[in-house]
């Protein structure tokens, strides 16, 4: 099929593009502890950018001739009636070797998932009931090539992971719903289970929050969702050229330890390739360095535009919800790849046992800022007070409410460690906890 | 071959197990829409096979995106012959046939791309003409969607359903201070909700809008009677009452409503429909992923719980009737219960009398976004704005606020429904992912004592 779409390609338009990707899902359902659904999914579908002084764009995932011809001329159509704009797709260059597969998933998937599955259950104690629980991998390979000359081929793999973790007690019962993605199974370990179900058992004794301004640590994929989706917007040069974004070069916006990397290279990361999915290197931006606004993220497109070179940050992320097996219906767009905070130097524990009053959430209800504004207000889904420098109650409710801009400038700590994270509206980080200072949280 | 004989096979090779199905899904849609720094003129088709078994209670997923005969057959085989017919427990029916499409006033595919491009820019160029408008967006989308369904009992469906779609979105920016409004249309239907619309009227709103959040202030969270436009009404009957009333999270133990069937259990003037069979609305559907017609369930009448929403597996297990909410995002995706258009039913209040009735409060506009959590029904909505209601009068605007607190508490002290009535298509997701077409809304309401912040 790829030789029919670049033979067409070919005799239709002079400046094009092929993305296409080839996915193999197996996908696991947990139901009340016992394997209940097996679904092996077989996808590959084709995205094609044409540029004829505008830029067209068509996708699908039907094979037939009749498909792909009306596919190309869709995108070249489009491309003749859109904005006229400069534009050149991406030609080939040097990239670096990165670690981005799961060698396991290439392998066998199938028995993979459920070998996990099974030794899931086998720990789950009597007390916990996997109400429902979700594995799934995605083994895809995806060529670009372009009228440039550009022809590369991508491997990837990802591991999704979702539970409802419910523990009853006395009448009582609670539920912690952890969802996270990797690269890797291994990333997520039993041992990670273990603490959901802790955090599950504690919710059992949480009370709702009191209203009040307080000292408030956010847990990685929080400062990931939170951070990540204001930032990520601010940062992108569609924010620029837009003129929406807050954020202006070596301008002060933050306090000087906080340093955001956009890191496209970073072992197993959830955006980590040799390339976006445009075909142009990735790499290592610095976002924010020491609280000092640095520099925007380009795609190929936003880079013409801006007179900038693209930083490798075209990527096919979905706007709405988070596209593996369908990347080849999204265009590229500047995004950050891979959301990294540097570390901070003080342990998690150091930094609990500097606050005398204060506020750990571990999980927010859905952490969904707006991210033109910065302004948020989310639900505790699962939090722990602290007092006199110690864990305390377990805490459930009640809304944090504030803005990001301003929270980034009450920075008092960041813990010395960075994991590789999934959120719930931003895919990729690698993210610390994060205390921040007089924050508002509407309880009781 | 023929889409129908290939599914014609599948079905008879399913025959060798408790249930099986097959279900066949065309797309074709467009979109044409523009922001200051990019036209994105863009289509999209798809075409999958989502083949399901059922045998000892579990259920088994095939999913293909090449129609390819010897492939998928010769793997539907060899999961039968895996799996067996062993006893199970599923809602069976009778079989039946249909065919149906939704005509549609103006059909968007006979309106030329040239002159949905040219509405585009006018829109566009009209919106950026007002000072403090920095950028806006504007889309047109359209797309067509083909459902066939067989399986093992012999029915035989094909439903095909449009979706048009229309948006506006705009930033306002004053210094470093960043401000948006929006406006959407999400409904099955044509281009004749683009053509009588009056799109001046709704420019002029989303401008002022977004200019006057400039000076929003920030609200002090706490508890105040709110009062709640149709867009938070119908989030708050979707996000934090309908999940919980999806039948599979009864069966997981997963329902902070699973004993209260038949109880009292919020305010008596409040009444509840999941109906899928609303016509025009984003989640209308003839039938459901599993063969089931789809009606209005009421699930809510004046305050007492009357029904679940089922599909067979639920209704098997409940010893209830599928309610034609069984949906799945795509053919590569599991079937769950889901929504289709949840609301509220409409009061006898007037909605300025109703404002006017109320002496401190405020009036919560537009929702950003809900969190279901159906276990512990407490609930999570964000608003886009807030105005301060000060004897009865609108006064103040503030910034989006959380709405927070227990689902049945909030809407135990609802104490006043408006006569007014709309219903807003979106998407919905099944915790994180598994996206489905649903729509929801209501009329205004007011609730007193609420935790907001």
């Amino acid at each position: 099929m790829k030789e029919y779409i670049l033979s067409q390609l070919k005799k239709s338009a002079k400046n094009y593009e092929l993305f296409m990707q080839h996915t193999k899902i197996n996908e696991i359902h947990i139901q009340k502890n016992r394997i209940f659904l097996e679904n092996i999914t077989k996808d590959r579908g084709y995205g094609i950018r044409i540029y004829n002084k505008g830029i067209g764009f068509s996708s699908s995932n039907i094979g037939t001739f009749f498909a792909i011809n009306k596919t190309i001329k869709d995108a070249k159509k489009s491309a003749s009636l859109s904005e006229k704009v400069q534009f050149q797709f991406p030609s080939q260059k040097k990239f670096k070797t990165v670690k981005s597969v799961d060698k396991k998933i290439k392998e066998n998937a199938e028995h993979e998932i459920r070998d996990f599955a099974e030794q899931i259950l086998n720990i789950i104690p009597k007390d916990v009931l996997i109400s429902f629980g979700k594995l799934r991998t995605y083994d895809s390979y995806t060529d670009i090539i372009n009228s440039e000359g550009l022809n590369v081929r991508k491997e990837e793999s990802d591991f999704m992971i979702e539970m409802s973790l419910i523990v009853e007690k006395n009448g009582k019962k609670v539920e912690f719903w952890p969802h996270q993605y990797r690269t890797r199974i291994q990333d997520i370990s039993i041992s990670d289970i273990e603490r959901w179900i802790k955090i599950a058992r504690d919710q059992l004794k949480a009370k709702a929050p009191k209203t009040e301004r307080t000292t408030v640590i956010f847990s990685p994929s929080s400062v990931l969702d939170g951070l990540g989706s204001v930032i990520g917007t601010h940062a992108s040069a569609s924010a620029k050229v837009n003129g929406i974004t807050k954020l202006v070069p070596e301008e002060k916006v933050a306090v000087k330890d906080l340093t955001i990397i956009s890191d496209g290279l970073y072992p197993y990361g959830l955006m980590t390739n040799s390339f976006d999915d445009e075909g142009n290197p990735q790499r290592k931006i610095n976002i924010i360095e020491k609280g000092i606004f640095k520099n925007y993220v380009y795609d190929q497109f936003y880079g013409i535009k801006d007179n900038h070179e693209s930083t490798g940050n075209g990527l096919r992320q979905g706007d709405v919800f988070f596209v593996f097996d369908g990347k080849y219906g999204v265009q590229p767009t500047d995004q950050i790849s891979n959301f990294y905070i540097k570390p901070g130097k003080k342990s998690l524990e150091k930094l609990i046992s500097e606050v005398k009053h204060g506020i750990l959430v571990d999980k927010f209800s859905w952490l969904s800022p707006d991210s033109i504004s910065g302004t948020f207000s989310s639900q505790i889904s699962a939090g722990y007070y602290i007092d006199n420098g110690e864990i305390a109650d377990p805490i459930k409710g009640g809304l944090v409410t504030g803005n990001f801009f301003d929270l980034i400038q009450n920075i008092s700590g960041i813990s010395n460690e960075s994991k590789i994270i999934s959120g719930g509206t931003i895919l990729a980080g690698v993210c610390p906890y994060i205390r921040f200072e007089n924050v508002l949280v509407a309880g009781e | 071959m023929p889409i129908r004989d290939l599914m014609e096979d599948v079905v008879e090779i399913l025959k060798d197990t408790y249930y099986g199905d097959v279900r066949f899904e065309k797309g074709y849609g467009s979109v044409v829409r523009k922001n200051k720094s990019e036209e994105n003129i863009s289509s999209a088709s798809s075409n999958g096979i989502c083949i399901r078994a059922f045998s000892d209670n579990k259920w088994y997923y095939l999913g293909f995106d090449r129609i390819d005969k010897k492939t998928i057959l010769s793997e539907t085989k060899k999961l039968v012959k895996k799996i067996g017919n062993k006893k199970s427990n599923l809602y069976l029916q009778k079989p039946w046939k249909l065919n149906k499409t939704i005509k549609l006033k103006i059909d968007p595919e006979d309106i030329s791309i040239e002159e949905k491009l040219k509405n585009v820019r006018e829109i566009f160029k009209e919106i950026m003409k007002n000072k403090q408008i920095v950028n806006c967006g504007v889309g047109i989308s359209h797309s067509r969607n083909e459902t066939i369904f067989m399986n093992t009992e012999g029915s035989d469906l094909k439903q095909v359903l449009p979706f048009f779609g229309f948006v506006i979105t705009v930033t306002a920016k004053q210094g470093k201070r960043v401000e948006d409004d929006y406006f959407v249309i999400a409904k099955q239907g044509g281009y004749e909700l683009f053509s009588f619309l009056d799109i001046n009227e709704k420019i002029n709103m989303v401008v002022n809008n977004a200019r006057k959040m400039l000076t929003s202030k920030v609200l002090k969270g706490g508890k105040y009677d709110i009062v709640v436009d149709p867009d938070v009404t119908g989030v708050i009957a979707h996000e934090s009452f309908g999940h919980g009333l999806e039948a599979d999270q009864v069966i997981r133990n997963r329902s902070y409503l699973a004993n209260l069937k038949g109880k009292k259990i919020i305010s008596e003037l409040v009444s509840i429909h999941d109906n899928g069979a609303l016509e025009n609305e984003r989640g209308f559907l003839f039938f459901d992923d599993e063969g089931i017609k789809s009606h209005d369930t009421v699930l809510v009448k004046n305050g007492v719980l009357k029904s679940f929403m089922h599909d067979r597996e639920s209704a098997a297990f409940m010893n209830a009737k599928p309610t034609g909410n069984a949906k799945a995002q795509d053919f590569s995706r599991k079937v769950y219960v889901r929504m289709t258009n949840t609301y509220i039913e409409k009061g006898d209040w007037d909605v300025d009398e109703l404002i006017r009735d109320t002496k401190k409060g405020f009036y919560l506009v537009k929702c950003l976004t809900g969190m279901e959590d159906p276990l512990q029904g407490n609930l999570q909505v964000i608003t886009h704005k807030a105005i301060e209601i000060k004897n009865g009068e609108l006064g103040d605007w503030y910034k989006g606020v959380g709405i927070t607190g227990k689902t049945l508490e909030f809407l135990s002290n609802v104490d006043a429904v408006g006569n007014d009535f709309d219903v807003r298509g979106s998407g919905c997701g099944k915790g994180h992912e598994d996206y489905v077409p649903v729509s929801s809304g209501g009329p205004h309401m007011r609730i007193r004592n609420a935790i907001i912040g």
